[in-house]
């Protein structure tokens, strides 16, 4: 086995939420030895869609912990909470949420880097709420700009600005494990993911704060077109310099003296009708050879990928062995590839998720990982 | 040169960035500590200062370009906090030469040109691992160094398309759509800082340094992880359909009194929706068996958006938001940049810093979320004009002399103009 960037580092996962298990998964393939503690119910992400329909896995819960060991502890009671404690005072990082004490942690182990990740933390005035993708986007300012002018805001897909929480926490982590090495001290990493999802948002707010404008949803699509071919979507964005590229791979090369399109402003008030124009040329074609005809001119291009192309049809990620797979205990499962290809610690996943052991302090480690717990 | 109680006090790097993902990389860093000296030629900048662009008013202090717009953008003021700003002509030996002298003394490089940019610069992870040995490099292509897509060249938009996440988004029916204008930048931003950091941890326990190649579409897929692999097991592409999610119906945003204002409202459970309908005046609703319960109410919900509406069009979406959470149930307004600014709880988690820059005036901007209780970081200094710290960084860092500092001006390689 190859080294590993966090060898050495052992992690706590507590967290009960995506950006918690996600922030300690990322942990996990780098090389910390990661133990998600849970209660004899198990954690809560295990019965959290989506399903896979023939095993009833939860595929967001494989997904969030493979490479991980559990640990079941009942802390309602004593002994549990003494095991727990016995657990905390070994650990190098802790990730937690609302329900733990985490002051109590700082106190006992001062070395350990306590996470909190929450959804609007335990203070201020919406500690009350509860939220969801949705409502993280909604409050973000990005969903706002996310569709047509004329109907609903769209949110988006699945739990993304959890996972970017999750980055977020794990930035925040490593901070501290490092800065301790000269502190010698550990400390309390807190991250709301709603002011996480804020932070990310576009810089339209920015924009407001300098010039008063508002930037509308749908406003200002122009330099960027998706247009259908015969058989899938394509995104096209096309700078200044390669709009007579784009003209001509299209076959319409006379769109690039059109007094209509000449000049950037100009598109900008036309943009609709240079799409009308466009997509006439390219509703026949296959969406491969569009791409390939705009590559060929580099104008910037993707094709809306579907998610079983991406496994079966992308040659990119095939030449890339991008998908891998993991041992479960119903058999080999995919998994997505290393987010970060390091050349000296490349990511090593030890496994599939860990099996829940019920039995209060009984540990499993991950997926027929070939490894004593 | 820089003195911030960050974790990564202490830390230099050097910044080959340009538009949103690699900028916020170095940002983040910055925030954390390190020292970020932001590289550009003055004959190509960073893309965000946007100098041949066609101008438009809404990124610019008071609608106003000014003299040096490429001062006063505010795509790039907003993600270029408490960064140097160093103008090297690096395709002049002299340039590229002094580019070499400062990685010799850094701990970090940063870029997101696309693949193999910085081989073609001269300053690529064989080159500066001979001037410092335990350097670490990251480059953020799009699509990765290698494979069919290497040479292609992406942005948060196409980044998006490829990730597979806009064929799940979208009106039933309708196109593909991107989202957060192009959300997977600041996610590359992210994805970026989180892999430079663990390489400092294998740096600081092994003294090893080494190349990352943060490949963007592949890291961004992460974010959807659980939805890929559901396809895969159902061997279906999964179809956009509005707002809709498995776990709560009705789950969508309705139209709130004003112009364009909507809030979200996430029903989950059946007593939610027994409660939201006491609530908005609905009492016919909570009992009609097409939508007691979850079931029925999830294959009907596209039904309740004229009856939802004619409650929450008469009020606030800030009011029903605050009125729905206070009884449980999740409920958000749908804010734009101007709502960011007045929001109680962003205020509350001092998510705006006032800063003052040279040539853009005093502003509220943006930070980042990361709380650390010891070491905090912080946003301190806005985003720096073009080529403001060259002579500084290169008389106090590498010990140029005056007359030296103004052959570079005259022979062009450095500048706080752009050429």
């Amino acid at each position: 086995m190859s080294r590993q960037a966090l060898a050495g580092f052992t992690v706590l996962d507590l967290s009960e939420s995506v950006a918690g298990q996600f922030c300690c998964r990322m942990m996990a393939d780098f090389g910390a030895d990661v133990t998600l503690v849970e209660n004899p119910g198990g954690s809560s992400i295990r019965s959290t869609g989506p399903f896979d329909p023939k095993t009833g896995e939860s595929l967001l819960f494989f997904h969030l912990n493979h490479g991980k060991a559990s640990i079941t502890i009942d802390t309602g009671s004593e002994a549990g909470r003494d095991a727990l404690f016995a657990l905390l005072d070994k650990a190098d990082a802790v990730v937690v949420g609302k329900t733990i004490d985490r002051e109590e942690i700082a106190r006992r182990n001062p070395r350990c880097i306590v996470g909190f990740i929450s959804d609007f933390g335990d203070d201020g005035p919406y500690a009350h709420w509860r939220g969801s993708e949705m409502i993280f986007q909604a409050l973000s300012g990005m969903m706002y700009v996310n569709g047509r002018p004329d109907r609903e805001p769209l949110y988006g897909v699945g739990h993304r600005a959890s996972y970017a929480a999750g980055v977020g926490a794990y930035i925040g982590l490593l901070s501290a494990l490092y800065a301790r090495k000269s502190t010698g001290r550990g400390q309390i990493v807190s991250l709301d993911v709603a002011m996480n999802t804020s932070s990310m948002a576009p810089p339209s707010s920015l924009e407001y704060a300098y010039s008063g404008i508002r930037v509308r949803r749908g406003d200002d699509r122009q330099p960027f077109m998706s247009l259908k071919c015969c058989d899938s979507w394509v995104g096209v964005w096309i700078y200044p310099h390669t709009w007579a590229s784009f003209c001509e791979a299209i076959g319409r090369p006379e769109m690039a003296s059109d007094e209509r399109f000449t000049t950037g402003a100009l598109r900008q008030q036309h943009w609709a009708e240079a799409t009308a124009m466009a997509q006439e040329m390219v509703g026949n074609l296959p969406s491969d050879d569009l791409v390939d005809r705009l590559m060929k001119q580099r104008v910037l291009v993707a094709k809306a990928y579907q998610a079983l192309e991406l496994r079966d049809k992308v040659q990119h990620l095939i030449d890339r062995n991008y998908w891998q797979s993991v041992e479960t205990d119903n058999g080999p499962r995919t998994i997505l590839g290393p987010a970060y290809r390091f050349s000296a610690t490349p990511r090593t996943v030890r496994g599939g998720p860990p099996p829940h052991a019920p039995a209060n302090a009984s540990e499993s480690a991950p997926a027929n990982a070939g490894r004593s717990a | 040169m820089s003195t911030l109680p960050g974790p990564l006090t202490g830390l230099r790097v050097l910044d080959f960035t340009t538009a949103w993902a690699g900028p916020m990389t170095g940002r983040i860093l910055a925030f954390l500590g390190a020292e970020v000296i932001k590289i550009e030629s003055s004959k190509r900048l960073d893309g965000w200062r946007q100098h041949t662009a066609v101008f438009n008013p809404k990124r610019f202090p008071d609608g106003e370009a000014g003299e040096r717009p490429y001062n006063r953008n505010a795509l790039f003021n907003s993600q270029n906090f408490n960064k140097l700003s160093l103008t090297l002509d690096t395709k002049n030996p002299t340039g590229l030469s002094l580019v070499h002298r400062l990685a010799a003394i850094s701990d970090i490089v940063i870029c997101n040109f696309s693949a193999g940019t910085l081989d073609r610069m001269g300053v690529g992870y064989e080159t500066l691992k001979t001037l410092k040995s335990d350097i670490i490099v990251i480059e953020m292509p799009g699509f990765g160094n290698s494979g069919a897509l290497a040479t292609a060249m992406a942005n948060g938009a196409t980044m998006e398309m490829a990730a597979g996440m806009c064929a799940m988004i979208g009106y039933p029916d309708g196109p593909p759509t991107t989202t957060g204008q192009v959300y997977p930048d600041p996610m590359g931003g992210y994805n970026g800082a989180a892999a430079v950091l663990t390489a400092l941890m294998h740096r600081q326990a092994t003294g090893e340094g080494q190349y990352i190649e943060m490949p963007q579409v592949e890291a961004s897929m992460q974010f959807i992880g659980e939805e890929l692999l559901y396809a895969f097991a159902t061997n279906s592409n999964p179809q956009p359909h509005g707002n809709r999610v498995r776990w709560a119906a009705p789950h969508d945003a309705y139209r709130a009194a004003g112009t364009d204002q909507w809030v979200t409202i996430a029903v989950e459970t059946d007593e939610e929706w027994q409660t939201l309908c006491r609530l908005a005046g609905f009492p016919g609703l909570a009992s009609d068996e097409r939508y007691a319960a979850f079931a029925n109410r999830w294959d009907n919900q596209d039904a309740l958006r004229e009856t939802i509406e004619s409650w929450t069009s008469q009020h606030s979406k800030f009011d029903i938001a605050e009125q729905l959470q206070a009884t449980g149930i999740r409920a958000a307004p749908v804010q734009d940049s101007a709502d960011l600014h007045a929001s109680p709880y962003l205020k509350a988690r001092n998510a705006f810093v006032r800063l003052t820059h040279p040539e853009a005036g005093t502003h509220d901007y943006q930070t980042l979320p990361f709380k650390l209780s010891e070491t905090p970081g912080a946003q301190t200094t806005a985003s720096p004009c073009l080529g403001a710290h060259t002579r500084q960084i290169l008389t106090e860092i590498l010990g140029l002399t005056a007359s030296e500092l103004d052959e570079l001006d005259r022979s062009g390689i450095t500048s706080n103009i752009p050429a």
